[in-house]
């Protein structure tokens, strides 16, 4: 029962599943083969798994959300557990590897007592791993943004998706900015996927797009782009690039003093601590949007802040991500004690006909056909002190059903066919 | 194959297989099977977790089999396997998505991964060998080969970028495909296979794999490619192609990587770019280096070691996986550079070169050539490098006496001189005639099938095969293949037969290089310096052996030493700054004070 | 014409960004046969020591710069004597392995020391206007930067005794021992210079990008393209390799897009190979 998956000590020394616990399950196990007997013994507890990147280059974004992946389950067990029972959470380090990724799915597909998994970063990651969780039927909670096209009964996406980002993000641009946009973005399936959202929301507000870019995620080199931009004149850059190499977009675009003239907004900037990777004069002024921010006042955050920052005094900013796992686990305990148990189907009806969840952010209630969240969405600006200032809220923002350019996503139609990946077409 | 049909106690000496080793081979094949059957067995009660492990490296094992064959085996270190690995994973994919739905099985997927992997190797071995890359640039253009792939992978992410049902996805992959599945015959097959039905497969399919390189490296070609990998330079003057040897044992290689990449992603049901970077190129060399490059098992070995340290590494300090995969690298190359298999088994004692048991070719009794089929000649021959005209017009004839002798000063353009009849270099002017035919711009292989023999003054022999094993590559390559135990005869090396080279004697394996010779029937032999390094009296012999061979071959030798060539008796031409200074017999030769001083370096020379 | 303007700087700056990541390489490589996999790491030493002086003690950046050599040259040299000098009788791919398990080594301590996104420092000097196109000022100190490497190295191979004597130990290693040439002190130098040279190469960058741990494996495998390409002559090889490398690329990147350019780079890398596959200059006479 146990297994070689990749253990971190917590800031305060506690771990989710320790030596002793360990010991007592192993004995269990072995007690439990060695009685003949029709009845067995009965397991205490509930399994779930997190697979995120504890080490290699994404683990700014695992270590955080494993963290609070345990602080959930930690939170969950104290005020009683899942059906009396306590969870048991099982963490996975892919250490930035998709081959990991591919390797634990199937450990995870192949353990019986696991049913869900909150985890992934990456869009890569996330296929690596959700066709197999799907196949063996465990639920699969994704928490970070993505651009749609996700149709899988036993996938459920916790990010908010590009209609609700960039629907407010340019409303704002417009507003503040103008209507003349210019596009950059990462070129992998992500980038382009957003960036057609992008071009049939700006028509729909009546910006135009006068010019698109797809950069390589390895490229560093901006300054054939920055030329380009200049001679475009834009009033507003939406930027959708991903990675370390391309934060040095923003240094080159304000060494060469353009952010003093045009706005840059952005779905992605944030998710990697970029605001303190740039120097507070070249992120200044950056805007963002997101569903979860440190700074948002309500008693749900408070009461969620304070207790990570009890458990994990050492941790850094919880973004978006790391929020949404909080979500997750929190909406899959109520689906399971409405529906009485932790069988697969029941719970995704259960999910399905879910009241909204009170999360740091607001309600959080999951539409049934897209099977993403219905959520608030906040945008808020880079401060001249590396931090973020909230400037507008937008109220139970609705994602969307659509794959663009390629039909609707509806898990809840009688069409069985319908419910898989569908490919975006941009 | 009996003595009788041959009806020749040499030749049944050669071919007959002592039955002690026969029974070697026997007990070999029991042992494999019963370890194999075993594995299988065990295989039953692992856990899925552990099979899953096992699986995935298995199909790395079978990644690090190609390199440790097309390096450890046939010496050409690529460092782009893991590329080959990669293209045999995204065969797969597109393969098995596109027909799966149709024919619910992936067996067509696996295959053609492995053929796509071997059709990928041979492209790029074309390039390399036959652009005559080597050593260090061969390595890294390999490595530069699977960045580029990296790059062309990454950018494929628009819907645009698809072969039939398959989209190729960019960074992200190829996800969701099929695993494993038989056709469905005679009611069984049909569906994916489970985790523990998968690993049976994996295991049985590993051994296979492992039981046909290790059987084509104990075959005439697999001498062929250890010839390779011993002495190069000795396999091309056999007259061996090498571009095409190690194409094909390259070709070879990109074969079982496909075929490791296939079921890599069987097992992943997943594909993407990240197989082709530069981390896992380095990884596949890691596995070998471990294991031990010489050794097949090894690729096992070193891929269970590696793995292993990996996982446990995150167990004993957590988040620092690179830092201890980095020292034990550091510990491996410092302490056991051979890797971990070579090593141990030298501690142990065991192992050891086994020579290969052939069956012998069908092999002549020295016949000879008419003295008219054994000519040489040069015609104006001039060669310069940059600047400096080394060889300014030498015309020359051999043949007319069966020995001939090449003396000349330091500088005179005695190495350049041998190096353009060899064919390591062309004349930038003039012609080379072999019995007739221009010769001049075929390579040295090729002259070498024409009769030319070729003895370099430190031996160029196969140090770590044995006599025989020397003498069969120089048999199997040749169309007038001399009987082996008769040549050996000749040149006193009979009872030394299964001697390993190494440890013969500087004089003997002078000797031997002459058998290597001999064995082929050449017209013309070359011989540079054949008496350097020797003893008195093994020079003795050399000149008694030349005088023996005279009468059925023509002997150039290029010598310093006087004695001998004195004592070859044999027409002598003396090259100085160029050009053919002096001609005639050593006796002439010697009573010329022209050639006194050009040797003492007395006044230059007009002519 | 101001569009021209910038687009030439641009490409000039992309020529020069190639030598200032390249050349620390084809040093080691030109000099010594050894292929330095830990190269990427030595570039990412130079970048983060310039960042840390920078931030932590507000060092100026172009004397932070010239720092960073100093910790290049130090670790490298460790290196040397400690590992790489014991090896280099064996066969090529024992250094090779050797140095990525260093670079493993080093990528692992510096996101033990720094993290995975240590903050990194603005490009200085402000903008310069040609018409109504800015480019960042500092493109010039690059530019600057790759001659000077070069020119100085130049000087440094063809007027000091060290530079005579390693491009004799370069040539025919037995032949220079056997006349006294002490191969060990100038490998020991040729190396360090070579990892001084990569610091060098990344301090002088890492304004311009986004400084992290993983900065190596990013720049290694266009370092590695380039020096494939340049060939034996490690000085004027390299810089034509750069040029046509980064030429290319860059055109491509300005007349199309920048999807196009580094495929182009690649592109072109398979294309010089094939007929050149030991480099462009391969068979020049000149051996710098």
């Amino acid at each position: 029962m146990s297994r070689k998956s990749k253990r971190v000590e917590f800031a305060n020394g506690s771990r989710a599943f320790n030596r002793r616990e360990a010991l007592k399950l192993g004995l269990l196990g072995a007690a439990s083969l060695a009685m003949p007997a029709v009845v067995r013994a009965e397991d205490p507890m509930l399994h779930v798994a997190s697979l995120f990147d504890l080490t290699g280059n994404l683990n700014i974004y695992g270590i955080q959300e494993m963290n609070v992946s345990r602080y959930a389950i930690e939170s969950i067990n104290a005020s009683g557990g899942v059906l009396g029972k306590k969870l048991m959470l099982h963490e996975y380090d892919t250490q930035s590897k998709i081959e990991l990724y591919s390797r634990y799915a199937q450990e995870v597909g192949a353990n019986d007592q696991i049913s869900a998994v909150v985890g992934c970063f990456t869009g890569a990651s996330r296929e690596a791993a959700r066709p197999v969780l799907s196949r063996n039927k465990k639920l699969l909670f994704f928490p970070t943004i993505d651009e749609g096209g996700e149709c899988d009964k036993y996938c459920f996406m916790q990010g908010t998706d590009c209609v609700q980002q960039e629907g407010p993000l340019l409303d704002w641009a417009i507003k503040n900015g103008g209507k003349k946009i210019y596009v950059v973005a990462a070129d992998y399936i992500y980038g382009h996927v957003a960036n057609a959202w992008t071009k049939s929301l700006a028509e729909a507000k009546g910006a135009s797009m006068v010019g698109t870019e797809f950069i390589p995620l390895d490229v560093s080199d901006f300054s054939a782009t920055i030329r380009r931009i200049q001679a475009a004149k834009p009033d507003v850059i939406m930027s959708n690039l991903v990675g370390n190499n391309h934060v040095a977009f923003y240094r080159q675009f304000a060494a060469a003093g353009l952010n003093k003239s045009i706005r840059i907004v952005s779905p992605v900037f944030g998710l990697g601590n970029e605001e303190t990777v740039l120097s507070p004069a070249e992120g200044a002024g950056i805007v963002v949007a997101y569903s979860y921010f440190e700074g948002l006042d309500n008693p749900e955050n408070k009461a969620f802040l304070d207790g990570f920052r009890k458990k994990f005094p050492e941790a850094g900013v919880i973004a978006d991500a790391p929020a949404q796992v909080w979500n997750g686990w929190h909406q899959w305990k109520m689906a399971v004690e409405a529906a009485g148990s932790t069988d697969v189907d029941k719970v995704v009806e259960a999910l399905e006909k879910a009241a909204p969840f009170a999360g740091p952010a607001g309600p959080v209630r999951l539409d049934p056909q897209s099977h993403r969240n219905i959520q608030n969405v906040h945008l808020a600006r880079v401060t001249d002190k590396q931090s973020y200032e909230i400037i507008e809220k937008f109220e139970q923002v609705a994602p969307t059903r659509e794959v663009v350019g390629a039909g609707t996503c509806d898990l809840t139609g009688k069409d069985k066919a319908s419910h898989r990946m569908i490919n975006p077409k941009f | 194959m009996t003595a009788s049909m041959h009806g020749d106690d040499a030749l049944a000496r050669d071919i007959a297989l002592p039955v002690a080793i026969r029974s070697v081979h026997a007990r070999n094949l029991i042992v494999f099977v019963a370890a194999v059957v075993l594995l299988v067995a065990a295989a039953q009660f692992a856990s899925s977790t552990m099979a899953l492990k096992l699986i995935l490296w298995i199909s790395f094992s079978i990644c690090a089999l190609s390199l440790d064959f097309v390096w450890g085996k046939a010496g050409i270190f690529s460092f782009g396997q893991n590329a080959i690995f990669g293209l045999g994973g995204y065969a797969y994919a597109v393969i098995a998505l596109n027909f799966f739905p149709d024919s619910q099985e992936t067996i067509s997927a696996l295959l053609g991964a492995g053929l796509v992997g071997a059709l990928s190797s041979a492209l790029l071995g074309y390039f390399l060998f036959y652009g005559r890359l080597s050593d260090v640039y061969l390595s890294i253009v390999t490595l530069a080969v699977t960045l580029i792939i990296y790059t062309v992978l990454a950018s494929t992410a628009g819907p645009e970028y698809h072969i039939g049902e398959a989209l190729l996805g960019g960074f992200n992959g190829i996800p969701s495909l099929p695993g494993i599945a038989f056709p469905a015959l005679f009611g069984i097959g049909g569906t994916e296979l489970s985790i523990h039905q998968l690993l049976t497969f994996s295991i049985l399919f590993a051994a296979a794999v492992y039981f046909s390189l290790h059987l084509l490296v104990r075959s005439r070609f697999g001498l062929m490619i250890e010839g390779l990998r011993s002495n190069e330079l000795r396999m091309e003057l056999l007259g061996y192609d090498i571009r095409k040897l190690k194409l094909i044992a390259f070709t070879i290689g990109g074969l079982v990587a496909g075929l490791g990449g296939g079921l890599f992603a069987a097992w992943g049901t997943f594909v993407n770019p990240s197989v082709f970077s530069l981390a896992q190129a380095a990884t596949v060399v890691v596995w070998v280096m471990v294991g031990g490059r010489g050794s097949l098992l090894g690729a096992f070995i070193g891929v269970l070691i590696v793995q292993s340290a990996a996982d446990a590494a995150d167990l004993v300090i957590t988040e620092q996986t690179p830092l201890l995969v980095g020292l034990l690298l550091v510990g491996v190359v410092m302490l056991m550079p051979d890797g971990i298999v070579p090593t141990l088994t030298r501690w142990m004692k065991v192992g050891g070169h086994r020579p290969r048991e052939l069956r012998a070719t069908l092999a002549k009794r020295e016949q000879g050539t008419a003295a008219a089929g054994r000519q040489l000649s040069v015609a104006d021959i001039a060669k310069h490098f940059g600047g400096v005209h080394v060889l300014r017009g030498i015309t020359a004839a051999f043949g007319d006496h069966p020995i001939h002798a090449i003396i000349g000063p330091n500088g005179a353009g005695k190495s350049t001189f041998f190096n353009i009849l060899t064919g390591r270099h062309r004349p930038d002017h003039g012609r080379v005639v072999l019995n007739g035919s221009d010769v001049s711009r075929l390579p040295t292989f090729q002259r070498c099938r024409q009769g030319l023999g070729i003895k370099m003054q430190v031996p160029c022999i196969f140090y770590d095969l044995t006599v025989r094993e020397n003498m069969q590559l120089a048999a199997l390559i040749s169309k007038d293949a001399q009987d082996i135990h008769h040549t050996l005869q000749r040149v006193g090396l009979s009872q030394r037969v299964d001697e390993v080279a190494r440890n013969l004697s500087h004089g003997e394996q002078q000797w031997l290089e002459i058998a290597l010779l001999l064995v082929q029937n050449p017209s013309v032999l070359l011989l540079d310096e054949p008496g350097a390094g020797m003893s008195e009296e093994d020079k003795r012999q050399t000149i008694a052996l030349i005088h023996s061979l005279s009468s059925r071959h023509t002997l150039i030798v290029v010598e310093h030493d006087m004695e001998f060539i004195r004592a070859l008796s044999a027409p002598v031409l003396m090259l100085h700054q160029g050009i053919v200074f002096r001609s005639g017999t050593f006796d002439e030769l010697v009573r010329d004070d022209a050639v006194i001083d050009a040797y003492l370096g007395r006044r230059s020379h007009a002519a | 014409m101001d569009a021209f303007v910038v687009i030439a700087v641009s490409a000039v700056t992309a020529i020069a960004t190639l030598i200032l990541i390249s050349t620390g390489l084809a040093v080691i490589f030109g000099l010594m046969r050894v292929v330095n996999m830990a190269h990427g790491e030595f570039l990412m030493v130079g970048a983060l020591t310039t960042t840390s002086l920078v931030l932590k003690l507000h060092v100026p950046w172009w004397l932070a710069m010239m720092a960073a050599p100093f910790v290049g040259a130090a670790i490298g040299g460790l290196m040397e004597i400690l590992l790489i000098s014991r090896i280099y009788q064996r066969h090529l791919v024992d250094t090779l392995l050797i140095t990525f398990g260093i670079s493993l080594i080093m990528f692992q301590l510096a996101v033990d020391i720094f993290g995975t996104t240590p903050p990194g420092i603005e490009t200085p000097l402000g903008a310069l206007k040609v018409g109504s196109y800015a480019f960042p000022a500092y493109t010039l100190v690059l530019l600057v930067s790759a001659v000077v490497m070069l020119l100085g190295l130049y000087l440094l191979f063809t007027r000091t005794k060290y530079g005579l004597l390693a491009r004799a130990t370069a040539q025919n290693p037995a032949m220079a021992l056997a006349l006294g040439v002490p191969a060990k002190r100038i490998n020991f130098i040729t190396f360090t210079l070579g990892c001084a040279l990569a610091s060098f190469g990344g301090a002088v960058l890492a304004p311009m990008i986004s400084v992290s741990p993983s900065l190596g494996q990013a720049f290694v495998g266009q370092a590695f393209m380039t020096v494939v390409i340049a060939g034996p002559a490690f000085i004027s090889g390299t810089l034509l390799s750069a040029i046509l490398l980064g030429g290319v690329s860059n055109g491509l990147s300005q007349g199309l897009t920048t999807l196009w350019g580094l495929t182009g780079l690649f592109a072109m890398a398979i294309v010089i190979l094939r007929f050149k596959p030991l480099g462009v200059s391969a068979s020049w006479k000149r051996g710098l």
